[in-house]
């Protein structure tokens, strides 16, 4: 009997099993790995004027980035060859019946964190507000995260809204485009200031300079086509070497289906997907970390309840493109990043704290977007030749809320019903329009598009802590209500989603979980 | 069997002729043999008006970016968008089509003046492709 089983492998599972190594502990995942991608160790803009077919590494044997002319469409960073993995089977192992929910899920080693922005924000009180916990509970385990993923930063006027810069690398560079946002909006600062936006550089899960055996970042735009750049961290790192140091027992091509809690143990039950044949597990105490959407699918098959209907939560997402017309006809920088170039604050009096990210343009192929611009397909061309230097992508997170039309359960095929609505947003948008144009940044309304709920792939609330759980609740320090030591450790235990990426805040609570656990066992 | 290869043929015609309406290089037969395949992969199954629909645009060697244009704005998901956008992609990985996607240095004047063709043109594209549909009854 395992004195911990934990399930999956993303960024809570990780880091549950970081704070319980050595314990017996073991740890239950489908694993998908990523194929070798020795093909692409160069900057993506070198190489694909140096080599004269890049169709392998770009588009795939297997045509996988053509994945959204045929299919349900997906994040353009999730179709390339060698990032496909990451959803791979998903719709297979996660049948859903959804009514506008438009997300996927992950088998992968690591999870969705393995295409993660990289973005590593701490939750403060205001953000913390529905949780039955404190920042001061979560800082330690912020702290010991900085110093083992290295994050790079800085102190600037995002400070009060990032909390404590102390321990990070310095910031990586930035594209023209955004420096030249960045400088300009020191010039206007008291005037954007006043109202209600602050500009910043993002903390970024990308190392500077070599930190922990891992290399510093080459400026490669790789990210949209190469998985576990080394520079860039996923917790699939983390995972990696503790696997390698033994300190936890790592089984793979195992999907979770139910648990069972009986007086002295818990009992896993489990399909191995080699041999299709279902396992059983024992274990004194389980801690449930397979992606929110998963993990709920579990607790609610192990109670078999295809009644119920769980709060599901994401963050709806607002994208709008932002031009500097002085910038028209710049060459392309070959050298940079896809990642976040800036972080924009926005203190609204109906959401609270609304933050945003500048994206550059180079990511994905541009036959991606190409047919999206209402443009014949020449003008199209010409257009993003010319002006994506002159562009950026400003990317709004607005908060998650319990919506009672958005919600989750079981079908009795035991498949997931997903069904959510996408809201009314645009408030934040215009007041970005207006201000961004006093700096020189136009954009129109046009411009703005909204993503489907499910394509932010903040997935959450479907099990909340709760100060005194009731069913399908946790109390707050994870344990499932009803269960004496079945523990929830991902995002399904968030309460609430503020508008700041959550995956950070995932590891420091799967951490501060996981330590508790561990005081119990001592004990 | 046959009717298998009468298909390639078919779409090695459709790809050298739609590549031909947007570039003036000449189109690799790696990149025909990939059309090919992706077609018969994800895009084989067209109702009879899709199917007419492309023949009629090849017989007649109709300007394709007009009639793509206007469908385009009509029914975002149609197949003659889906093929090109296809051949796009696998055009758009090899080097020799890098400049038609990319601007490596700065290109000011010359980015104006072929902003401002393309802004004209569209407007020209638009109205011939209506024109094109409403001529061969495309839809």
């Amino acid at each position: 009997m395992f004195k911990v089983i934990i399930v999956g492998s993303g960024p809570a599972g990780t880091f549950a099993a970081y704070a319980l190594r050595d314990r017996n502990v073991l740890m239950l995942d489908v694993g998908m790995k990523p194929a070798d991608t020795s093909g692409l160790n160069e900057n993506i803009f070198r190489l694909r004027q140096k080599e004269e077919d890049m169709f392998l590494p770009l588009i795939g044997e297997d045509f996988d980035n053509l994945h959204n002319i045929h299919a349900r469409k997906v994040s353009l960073k999730l179709k390339p060859p060698y990032m496909s993995y990451i959803i791979k089977d998903w719709e297979e192992l996660f049948p859903v019946s959804s009514s506008g929910f438009e997300g996927v899920t992950s088998f992968a080693r690591g999870g969705l964190a393995n295409a993660w922005g990289a973005g590593v924000y701490r939750f403060n009180n205001e953000d913390l507000r529905d949780f039955p916990i404190k920042m001061s509970e979560l800082e330690p385990y912020y702290d010991r995260l900085t110093a083992h993923i290295g994050i790079s930063g800085q102190d600037d006027d995002l400070t009060p809204y990032f909390g404590n810069a102390q321990g990070l690398l310095e910031p990586p560079r930035i594209s023209r485009f955004a420096a030249e946002f960045l400088d300009r909006y020191q010039k206007k600062r008291s005037y954007l200031n006043e109202r209600g936006i602050f500009v910043g550089l993002p903390r970024l899960a990308l190392l500077t300079r070599k930190h922990n055996e891992r290399e510093a970042y080459k400026y490669e735009y790789l990210e949209f086509f190469k998985p576990c750049i080394p520079a860039v961290y996923t917790p699939a790192f983390t995972l990696d070497e503790i696997i390698k140091e033994q300190s936890i027992q790592y089984k793979d091509n195992y999907l979770v289906l139910r648990y069972r809690e009986c007086e002295t143990c818990i009992e896993v039950v489990a399909k191995n997907l080699k041999t299709g044949e279902l396992e059983k597990f024992q274990t004194k105490k389980l801690i449930l970390a397979a992606g929110a959407l998963n993990t709920a699918k579990i607790v609610l098959r192990s109670n078999d309840d295809c009644v119920t209907k769980l709060a599901f939560l994401d963050n709806p997402m607002a994208v709008m493109l932002l031009f500097r017309l002085a910038r028209i006809g710049s060459g392309l920088e070959i050298e940079g990043s896809t990642l976040a170039q800036l972080n924009i604050v926005y203190h609204d009096s109906n959401y609270g704290s609304i933050q945003a990210s500048l994206y550059g343009t180079n990511g994905p192929l541009r036959s991606d977007t190409l047919f999206d611009l209402p443009l014949p397909a020449s003008a199209s061309l010409k257009i993003m030749k010319y002006l994506a230097q002159a562009a950026g992508a400003v990317m709004i997170f607005y908060p998650g809320r319990w919506r009672e039309k958005n919600f989750l359960k079981l079908t009795s095929a035991n498949t997931v019903e997903v069904r959510c609505e996408n809201e009314q947003l645009g408030s934040v948008e215009r007041v970005f329009m207006h201000a961004f144009r006093k700096i020189g940044y136009y954009t129109a309304p046009f411009l703005f598009q909204y993503p489907k709920m499910g394509q932010g792939l903040h997935y959450a609330g479907m099990l909340p802590m709760k100060v005194s759980p009731g069913r399908y609740e946790t109390d707050k320090d994870g344990r499932l209500f009803g269960t004496r030591n079945v523990f929830i450790a991902d995002g399904a235990c968030f309460p609430s989603l503020p508008s700041k990426n959550l995956t950070f805040t995932i590891m420091a609570n799967s951490m501060r979980i996981a330590e508790s656990i561990k005081c119990e066992m001592s004990a | 069997m046959a009717l298998l290869e009468r298909t390639d043929l078919i779409l090695e015609r459709e790809a050298i002729y739609f590549h031909s309406c947007f570039f003036d290089e000449e189109l690799s037969q790696d990149v025909v043999r990939r059309y090919i395949e992706a077609n018969r992969r994800f895009l084989a199954a067209g109702d009879e008006r899709s199917r007419n629909m492309i023949d009629t645009v090849i017989l007649h060697r109709l300007d394709v970016e007009s009639v793509e244009y206007a469908l385009r704005l009509k029914e975002k998901d149609n197949i003659l968008t889906k093929k090109i956008q296809v051949l796009f992609f696998l055009i758009e990985v090899r080097s020799r089509y890098f400049g038609y996607f990319y601007n490596c240095e700065n290109a000011k004047l010359s980015a104006g003046v072929e902003l401002c063709i393309a802004c004209i043109m569209t407007v020209y594209k638009f109205i011939k492709g209506k024109y094109l549909i409403w001529r061969y009854d495309l839809v």
